[in-house]
């Protein structure tokens, strides 16, 4: 077990106590995508690591929730549940989707296309650099995949 | 509703600026700047508008489609904004206290990004009490929209006109032209009704020579001579049309490269107006494909696309007209298939397209494998990885011929259906037209064997028209991406003011003066902030200090790379921006870090812009650079042609080069900027003799991180942050022994040391 701690303060930032030190802290990811869990660097407001946690399993049990809770809002992704339409236009494409979030308008660059991932998801990436993921084509309705097949197929 | 809030409503379907009703409850205060948080806590899209205004942030959110208004405090009370950033959104938590919750918390996706970070930096600028100059022009709507619109309009070129006005514009670069216009348009209209001609004239010969010869009607004499001046007609016809073909096509291809001609030129000369900042926002291939590509695609739509279209659309009215006057049922029969044929096509086009899409995407996939590995072929070698990389290729190989063969199946199979649909309706008018040809010639709807081969004739030439009608949206829109791209260089005005005093060499010292200057390259950022100083003619100053003080920046003022946002760059008394910029840089040297040699020789290259230097002074000046040895030593001395880099030269050669070209143009003022760094010890040496002998009698400012090389400077600003830190000669300056100059000293001597040891 480390002999660190992590918790949120009143002013709802997240602290680690190293010794008795205690920083401010942001967590990055090395691996968000394979290992979203593991190897996460903790680094203080200049941007400097100050802890890498391996592994959660060696936080105790508060810290460990500390940190999923604010990993569970770092991780956050749009989540497409349909795709209405697809239109391309000068030098760009627009996606109208519907998210968990509500309906929105994503535009990318003709020639960015969605990211397919291991797991089956599909992720696009719009001008913007928002993250709009689909956990696989399979959760979409007919007419969302048949829009989506030019692009990912 | 201006084109940037059309823009808005059209793509993100959202406000455009800051609800009227919103602005009535902020009252008599001024708005500075606002942003929206366009998602809530929980990430779901929301509109929470915060808006800063004198000494008060306020936050409206929208509930139930009302909006109210959420809080408002004081920026006094704002300790620190925390920003944290996940995939999809920013988050900034505006603290009071670590031991109290947040004022606000406010979540936003990208598309507010830059627009909120602007808003951060004018509140951080009020926390700590310094006042944002903003320029006149300064709108929180124009800000808001320019903000949130930038990642689109850079994604689009900046495009902000309609199709149509587009269209108009491009073919507004005919006007010029209009006799070649008219004549190739007329050349082409007669080519068109000239066609026509032949299959009337076969039926004729049917109908009025060969039948009434054959029913006794008419001597075989007069029957060939009609025959023979008919024959004669259909050859006058072929000539004649093959006539207007040429007179068409060249006219049309010569004015497609004029146009394109006149597009090159215009851009070319364009680009050379444009400031700095117009280059730092565009790569380089886009604005050579610009010139090159996209006006060919403009010659192409000129010379063939214009008049192909409009040739296809008379010919198919030319044709249906015809067709229904000879005979209106089968001239019917005819003509109604017409739009389902086009409306074949279109969507046949519509499929290819996304067939092409798919293919390209998977090209894609494989040009980054080469992309990847030709460039870095050293290390594919060096970690023996040859057999994967041809794994790799070989696989994406055969996933891209996989879609084209897709692409292939999808033409082969539509191209023959089509045919086959054309054949039914000729099948249909045969079925139509056989009982009334074997009728009897008094019978009412008996159609004459020469009609009917008129008509056989007309219908052959339906089909390439339909295709050409087919496939105008793409080739429009191609053309129309093109013309954006070029309009959009040609619309973007050039950032610097145009002055018009030139200074003689009498009157230009060399003295320069910054005057309360600030400047942003964003308009919201300051670079610099409030800089004073005023330097001597022929005084050196050196300017030392971390990457990103605004050390350059300083520097390209000089030379007028860019105007100040505020505040004044006099030289000699002169305010910069009064000054003729073209003029005034002549009198400017420049030695950057990474010289950059034309394609051409070494000669040419020292007197760039100085095309009557002579031999003698060129090698005066190469001596003076420490060049004129090495020079020498080369085959061709001073005729070495270098390449498109100068590659065929060391840095160190390729600086000595470039200083000699600056000693040639005798500049008062000269930059320096990091001349010396990319060399080692000994060209180091030698570049350094070289500029004491450039200095002298010049006012010089000298970018350096190697303090050593500054030996000379009279006075050194360290800059930090975008003002002057510190300023004095290198003793002053190494005598506050806590001071930024003096501390930087330090380390480096240290490091020297070390590497001793």
């Amino acid at each position: 077990m480390s002999d660190v701690k992590i918790y949120y303060k009143q002013n709802r930032q997240l602290y680690l106590l190293k010794g008795e030190d205690e920083y401010e802290i942001q967590v990055k990811k090395c691996f968000p995508w394979t290992h979203p869990l593991e190897y996460l660097s903790l680094r203080d407001v200049e941007d400097s690591e100050v802890y890498l946690v391996e592994n959660l399993t060696q936080l105790d049990a508060e810290s460990r929730k500390n940190l999923a809770s604010y990993l569970d809002k770092s991780d956050y992704i749009h989540e497409i549940v349909k795709v209405v339409d697809v239109i391309e236009d000068v030098e760009l494409r627009n996606y109208k989707i519907a998210t968990k979030g509500g309906e929105r308008s994503i535009q990318t660059r003709l020639d960015d296309w969605p990211s397919l991932q291991d797991d089956g998801g599909v992720i696009i990436q719009d001008l913007n650099g928002d993250l709009f993921r689909i956990p696989t084509p399979e959760t979409l309705d007919e007419n969302s995949r048949e829009l989506l097949s030019t692009y990912i197929s | 509703m201006n084109i940037q809030e059309q823009f808005i409503d059209k793509y993100y379907g959202q406000s455009s600026c800051l609800p009227e009703e919103l602005k009535k409850m902020l009252g008599s205060k001024r708005i500075e700047l606002y942003g929206m948080a366009d998602l809530n806590e929980n990430f779901e899209f929301a509109n929470t508008w915060v808006v800063l205004a004198e000494d008060t942030l306020t936050a409206f959110s929208d509930q139930n489609g009302k909006l109210v208004k959420l809080c408002e405090f004081e920026i006094s009370k704002i300790s620190s904004i925390k920003e944290k950033n996940s995939q999809s959104a920013t988050i900034y938590e505006i603290l009071t206290a670590d031991d109290m919750p947040p004022l606000l918390t406010l979540v936003f996706s990208g598309r507010q990004k830059i627009i909120m970070g602007h808003l951060k930096y004018l509140v951080e600028l009020k926390m700590e009490g310094i006042e944002h100059n903003k320029p006149e022009e300064w709108n929180p709507d124009e800000e808001y929209q320019r903000a949130i619109l930038k990642p689109l309009l850079d994604a689009q070129n900046g495009l902000t006109d309609k199709k149509a006005t587009t269209l108009i514009r491009l073919l507004s670069y005919l006007l010029p032209y209009k006799k070649q216009l008219i004549v190739g348009a007329l050349g082409a209209v007669a080519a068109t009704t000239v066609a026509l001609i032949p299959a009337y004239l076969s039926g004729y010969l049917i109908d009025h020579v060969v039948k009434p010869f054959q029913k006794g009607g008419l001597d075989q004499d007069r029957a060939m001579m009609m025959a023979w001046i008919l024959i004669g007609g259909l050859f006058a016809t072929y000539v004649s049309r093959e006539f207007f073909v040429w007179v068409r096509l060249s006219k049309m291809s010569i004015l497609g490269e004029y146009v394109a001609l006149d597009l090159r030129k215009q851009l070319y000369t364009h680009l050379q107006s444009l400031g700095l900042d117009f280059y730092s926002r565009k790569q380089t291939g886009s604005i050579i494909s610009r010139v090159s590509s996209d006006t060919d695609r403009i010659w192409d739509f000129v010379a063939f696309g214009v008049v192909e279209v409009g040739i296809a659309l008379v010919t198919i009215i030319g044709l249906s007209s015809v067709l229904i006057s000879l005979d209106w049922r089968l001239g019917l029969i005819m003509a109604v298939p017409v739009p389902l044929f086009l409306l074949a096509i279109y969507l046949h086009g519509e499929k290819m397209q996304k067939l092409f899409i798919k293919a390209w995407r998977k090209w894609s996939n494989l040009t980054a494998v080469l992309a990847d590995t030709v460039p870095g072929i050293q290390v594919v070698k060096a970690f023996n990885q040859e057999k994967k990389e041809i794994k790799r290729f070989n696989k994406r190989n055969e996933v891209v011929t996989v879609e084209f063969n897709n692409i292939h199946r999808a033409w082969t199979r539509f191209w023959p259906l089509l045919m086959l649909g054309i054949q039914l309706v000729l099948l249909s008018v045969w079925t139509m037209a056989i009982p009334r040809l074997i009728s009897d010639e008094s019978e009412v709807g008996h159609l004459t064997a020469g009609t009917f081969v008129s008509f056989l004739l007309y219908m052959t030439m339906f089909s390439q028209p339909i295709e050409v009608i087919g496939q105008m949206a793409r080739m429009l829109n191609r053309a129309l991406s093109s013309a954006y791209r070029i309009f959009e260089i040609l619309d973007t005005k050039p950032s610097i003011t145009k002055g018009d005093r030139v200074l003689s060499d009498d009157e230009l010292k060399g003295e320069v003066e910054f005057k309360d200057v600030t400047f942003s390259y964003d308009g919201v950022r300051s670079i610099l902030k409030g800089v004073n100083f005023k330097v001597k003619p022929g005084e050196m100053i050196g300017l030392v200090g971390s990457s990103g003080g605004g050390k350059s920046t300083i520097t390209k003022l000089i030379a007028r790379f860019y105007d100040v946002t505020s505040g004044s760059v006099k030289i000699d008394g002169h305010d910069l921006r009064e000054l003729q910029a073209g003029a005034f840089r002549k009198k400017v040297g420049m030695v950057l870090q990474e010289p950059y040699l034309f394609h051409g020789t070494i000669f040419e290259n020292i007197c760039y812009g100085l095309p009557k230097a002579d031999m003698k002074k060129v090698i005066e000046a190469a001596k003076i650079a420490n060049a004129h040895d090495f020079i020498t030593r080369l085959p061709q001395g001073y005729e070495t042609v270098v390449g498109e880099r100068g590659h065929t030269l060391s840095g160190g050669e390729r600086q000595r080069v470039s200083i000699a070209r600056a000693i040639l143009h005798d500049p008062k003022i000269l930059i320096l900027d990091e001349a010396t760094s990319a060399v080692d010890t000994e060209t180091e040496r030698k570049i350094q003799d070289a500029l004491d002998k450039l200095i002298e009698g010049r006012t010089v400012f000298a970018v350096a991180h190697r303090l050593s090389t500054l030996r000379k400077a009279d006075r050194i600003f360290v800059i930090d942050k975008g003002q002057i830190a510190e300023e004095g000669t290198h003793a002053e300056l190494l005598s506050k022994e806590d001071g930024k100059y003096a501390t930087l000293h330090k380390m480096q001597q240290e490091m020297s040391e070390s590497f001793v040891l």
